[in-house]
């Protein structure tokens, strides 16, 4: 059954069958926006596929019932529900990938916990220029100065070791949203740094273009 | 005693993460992406929540539902920063876009 925006909220806020049947389209609507969405994040044939996809739309059929006074209306109804939907199912998806790579693997060590410091990569190359060497150098020096030392992690965290943002968050016992926010302020931070020393990203990338 | 530039000496044959705890190599490669994240920042950026709230709306203009694309160049910008957000993004455009072929 096709509905509008008001009606989805009405029935879903109604009692008896017409809640119920309204319930039943959503779960319906859920399942198959997880099995579209999710398809590239797991192989739809693998035996575990479908209890997991049953447990995303339990949960998200929940959280959409609980937040229904958040809809705005700027879009489609099922198209917020999904959102809401796929939103549980990558988070938990990216949890089951990275649990057992801890950041305390990054960061802790039997002597207690650390914060990564950079040193530049020093390998002799047959083809290097010292010029290279120099700006390794100093951009290494650059991040140790310039940022924090939980920018530093989440940089190490992210870019070294290529976790989502929300693992990191996770790992880091805040957000998502404050995560992006500490790496942009370190992104901000170290540009600032190159552009005060007269330098742009792009000439120290045509820096290791020079082959 | 080992001298502070021969215990670097013993940690620069490692790409990435060095052998010694809390030591992080930055290499040719590492640094060029870095670069490339700098030379894309902008001080103008969305936040994780902002694209968050607004992405149902700016899929749907995507996938030709509606025609408001106000956001287009901030939410298309923070989606090539953020892969969390450019996953939900993608999930999402596929679950609609599949739903209005049939598939």
């Amino acid at each position: 059954m096709t509905r509008t925006n008001d009606e989805w909220l009405a029935d879903l806020q109604a009692s008896g069958r017409q809640r119920d049947a309204a319930l039943d389209d959503l779960r319906l609507v859920l399942h198959n926006g997880l099995r579209r969405g999710l398809v590239t994040q797991v192989d739809p044939s693998a035996p575990e596929f479908e209890t997991l996809v049953d447990d995303f739309v339990q949960e998200a059929l929940l959280k959409v019932l609980d937040n229904l006074d958040s809809f705005a209306g700027r879009s489609l109804f099922t198209t917020w529900a999904n959102k809401v939907a796929l939103n549980i199912g990558l988070t938990e998806l990216r949890r089951k990938r990275w649990r057992d790579m801890s950041l305390n693997q990054l960061t802790e060590t039997e002597e207690g916990e650390y914060t990564p410091t950079f040193v530049a990569d020093n390998r002799p190359q047959p083809d290097e220029v010292a010029e290279r060497r120099e700006m390794l150098a100093y951009v290494t020096r650059l991040i140790n100065e310039e940022l924090t030392d939980k920018q530093r992690t989440a940089l190490t965290a992210t870019l070294i070791q290529g976790k989502p943002l929300s693992e990191v968050a996770y790992l880091m016992n805040s957000n998502q949203n404050a995560i992006y926010k500490l790496l942009f302020d370190a992104r901000r931070r170290l540009k600032q740094r190159l552009s005060a020393d007269g330098l742009t990203p792009e000439d120290v990338i045509a820096t290791f273009a020079q082959r | 005693m080992t001298s502070l530039i021969e215990k670097l000496k013993q940690i620069f044959g490692i790409s990435g993460r060095s052998s010694e705890p809390g030591v992080i190599v930055l290499d040719a490669s590492t640094l060029e992406q870095l670069m490339h994240v700098l030379s894309q920042t902008r001080e103008d950026e969305l936040s994780c929540e902002e694209v968050a709230e607004r992405l149902d709306e700016y899929v749907e203009c995507l996938a030709g539902y509606s025609t408001n694309n106000e956001l287009d160049p901030l939410m298309e910008h923070h989606l090539s920063m953020c892969p969390d957000c450019h996953d939900a993004f993608e999930a999402l455009l596929r679950a609609i876009q599949d739903a209005e072929a049939g598939a």
